[in-house]
């Protein structure tokens, strides 16, 4: 038997106090919703679209039922027929899987210039300048770096990196599959991503400078 | 030495804190003194949630949107409106400081996220911009779970890489123990050790 140190024992520690108090603060509210449901219901409601694959129902559905069958009964469907008219697009349900593959676009799309329609076709969706703006400038400028940094990290075999790459992609496909793909759930992840591209920007940056050392003539480096 | 490098790692991080806790609480008093809740639109779902909450209601059916008889969104939020209703009446002032609290916090942790995954700078570099992320600033003035998870996420993240570095580090010292039998014997398994297993 191999012994364990006193850190690695502190880690585990931490890690089965951690587990304990999810579970514990999370019962209450289950017992809550099992009295409400009949089915045991993980936080919310929405859970269920994941958890509904293995037991109970998929109560979400009902949620957007009203959007699906009769579009008018959307709370959002006065504001998108009134911007369509606006900047002349007319808003529609999108067909059985172009509501995904539009989702999975509107998750990763840094700016939203043009009006476009989210979920089922009828949550409009215009920033103004400003919003595009920050959006670029805190988001969509480390995209390529993004994905740059990932190939980099894959290459280079840094395990302990890997969520950083995968968990936006992880995190894009969950709010694709149940059409939540709004600018603020992304938030979650951003750091992925933006942690990624500064160090692949210091990376390309120190790069560059070695370069341009090397390239220098030789009285203006000082040596 | 150690202990010097070890106090002023601490005042960085209190310099961070107090600095993103200053600037998102003047955001904060700035916007919500000049636009108020006119913004709000899912906050008053997460509001009137912890508002039934308060009132001892923990069946509360959904005031705007489809009608639905049920709580579409996780409690957390809801709970700790409703806990400061019962503690300061209904300001939306202590959600407000707890979202600037939360959020100074999260840009804490984007430094150490930075600093531990890839390098200082990173780390300087990465708190720096979510600092001035003008984007985020908005959602302090509001009832809603961003805050509060973003930081969350945060700090799952980054104790997770602490724990998987620790058990990491175990398994390869065992492994290299493991394995020196063999290095001894062969050089070219002396040199393919890691640095870090000859120094433990």
């Amino acid at each position: 038997m191999i012994p364990l140190f006193r850190k690695q024992w502190r880690a585990i520690k931490h890690l089965a106090i951690w587990m304990v108090i999810l579970i514990v603060t999370m019962i209450p509210w289950t017992i809550r919703n099992y009295r409400q449901f009949g089915q045991v219901v993980l936080l919310s409601p929405r859970t269920t679209a994941f958890t509904s694959l293995v037991w109970g129902d998929a109560i979400t559905d009902e949620h957007f039922q009203t959007e699906i069958t009769d579009p008018r009964l959307s709370p959002h469907y006065a504001s998108a027929v009134e911007m369509g008219r606006k900047y002349g697009k007319k808003p529609r349900i999108y067909g059985r899987y172009e509501k995904y593959l539009i989702a999975f676009k509107h998750y990763w799309q840094p700016i939203f210039p043009k009006l476009e329609f989210q979920t089922y076709g009828f949550r409009p969706i215009r920033w103004s300048m400003m919003h595009n703006l920050t959006g670029m400038l805190f988001y969509g400028i480390f995209l390529p770096f993004y994905l740059l940094g990932s190939h980099k990290i894959l290459r280079r075999k840094e395990i302990l990196a890997y969520p950083l790459v995968f968990l936006p992609l992880l995190h894009s496909l969950l709010h694709t599959f149940t059409l939540y793909a709004l600018e603020r759930y992304r938030y979650a992840v951003n750091f992925c991503v933006v942690l990624i591209g500064i160090w692949m920007l210091c990376a390309i940056f120190q790069w560059l400078k070695r370069k341009l050392i090397h390239t220098a003539p030789a009285d203006l480096v000082g040596s | 030495m150690r202990n010097k490098g070890k106090l002023s790692e601490k005042r960085v991080i209190w310099i961070i804190f107090t600095l993103a806790l200053t600037l998102h609480l003047a955001f904060a008093i700035m916007e919500f003194e000049r636009s108020g809740t006119s913004h709000w639109a899912d906050s008053w779902e997460y509001w009137d949630i912890g508002r039934q909450f308060a009132d001892g209601n923990w069946y509360p059916s959904r005031i705007i949107g489809t009608g639905e008889s049920f709580v579409v969104v996780a409690p957390m939020l809801p709970i700790l409106v409703a806990g400061g209703i019962l503690i300061f009446g209904t300001s939306f002032w202590p959600i407000i400081i707890l979202n600037a609290l939360a959020a100074a916090a999260m840009v804490v942790v984007f430094y150490l996220l930075g600093r531990e995954l890839f390098s200082k700078t990173t780390g300087y570099l990465a708190a720096g911009l979510s600092m001035l992320d003008v984007t985020f600033y908005r959602y302090i003035t509001q009832v809603l779970k961003e805050p509060w998870y973003i930081c969350w996420c945060h700090s799952l993240y980054f104790f997770w890489l602490n724990t998987s570095k620790a058990i990491y580090d175990y398994v390869m010292l065992q492994v290299a123990r493991y394995l020196s039998p063999c290095s001894s014997i062969r050089m070219r398994g002396i040199l393919s050790t890691p640095p870090s297993f000859c120094c433990s």
